[in-house]
């Protein structure tokens, strides 16, 4: 019953696509910002680990952390040069993304580092919307 | 991980950021990040005096759990605010999911 309807739903997304010639709402999907902070000399390793989900505009910011030594001891953080990378990132990878990410802070020597999300808004301009999505399938 | 975060950026003047951090210490933030930036706001007295102000700023990132973000954004308020020195604007964002975060024992 539930994947009749499930097949009925996506063929009504298929219908209104063709009508409108643009895809249905619930097709697009949202773009987060993720920022993730690790040491310095390991930003080239976790950039391209990011680039692997399909990911196409990085920055790197480099800056400092600021916990006591002892807190750097205690936490086996390395040194306070830290590199802030902010990856723009589709909705339906981040359940990889993160639990790739937190596989690797754990695993890897030095490694150590914080990641978070901050759902975006809004976003102008289709052609940046596909640059940042990664979808070469919207018609425009 | 349930608990939520909240991820606090603080705007100060250049070599306040030692001071942010003492301030946010005190009330229960464990580290922070800090960025070397640039302000812009001056921009019109400087044409009309015909000077120049680097106006170097360092933005420090903190990453909080919610039920601190009031303390912080408080202390922040009161030790580097605009009426200090540091000249500092604090503000929060939600943040959605976070991960390699020390659970406190």
């Amino acid at each position: 019953m539930s994947n009749k309807k499930q097949n009925e739903k996506i063929k009504d997304k298929e219908v209104f696509n063709k009508r409108n010639n643009k895809p249905h709402p619930s097709n697009i999907k949202k773009l987060k910002i993720l920022i993730t902070i690790v040491d310095r000399s390991k930003s080239l390793f976790y950039l391209d680990l990011l680039e692997q989900f399909e990911v196409n505009m990085q920055m790197v910011i480099l800056g400092k952390g600021t916990a006591t030594s002892e807190m750097l001891g205690y936490l086996g953080l390395a040194e306070p040069e830290k590199a802030v990378l902010i990856s723009c990132i589709r909705e339906d990878k981040i359940k990889d993304i993160m639990a790739t990410l937190q596989e690797k802070f754990q695993k890897i020597k030095n490694g150590k580092g914080i990641a978070y999300t901050i759902s975006m808004s809004s976003i102008i301009g289709v052609l940046t919307y596909q640059f940042l999505s990664n979808n070469q399938n919207i018609k425009k | 991980m349930n608990e939520k975060f909240e991820v606090i950026l603080c705007i100060v003047n250049s070599g306040f950021s030692e001071s942010v951090m003492d301030a946010a210490r005190k009330v229960g933030a464990k580290g922070g990040t800090v960025i070397n930036a640039r302000g812009t706001a001056a921009k019109e007295a400087e044409k009309i005096f015909n000077i120049t102000i680097q106006p170097e700023k360092e933005i420090v990132m903190i990453l909080a759990k919610s039920n601190l973000k009031n303390d912080i954004l408080h202390t922040l308020y009161e030790h580097v605010g605009p009426n200090t020195l540091a000249q500092g604007i604090a503000f929060a964002l939600p943040v959605d999911e976070v991960v390699g975060i020390q659970e406190n024992k």
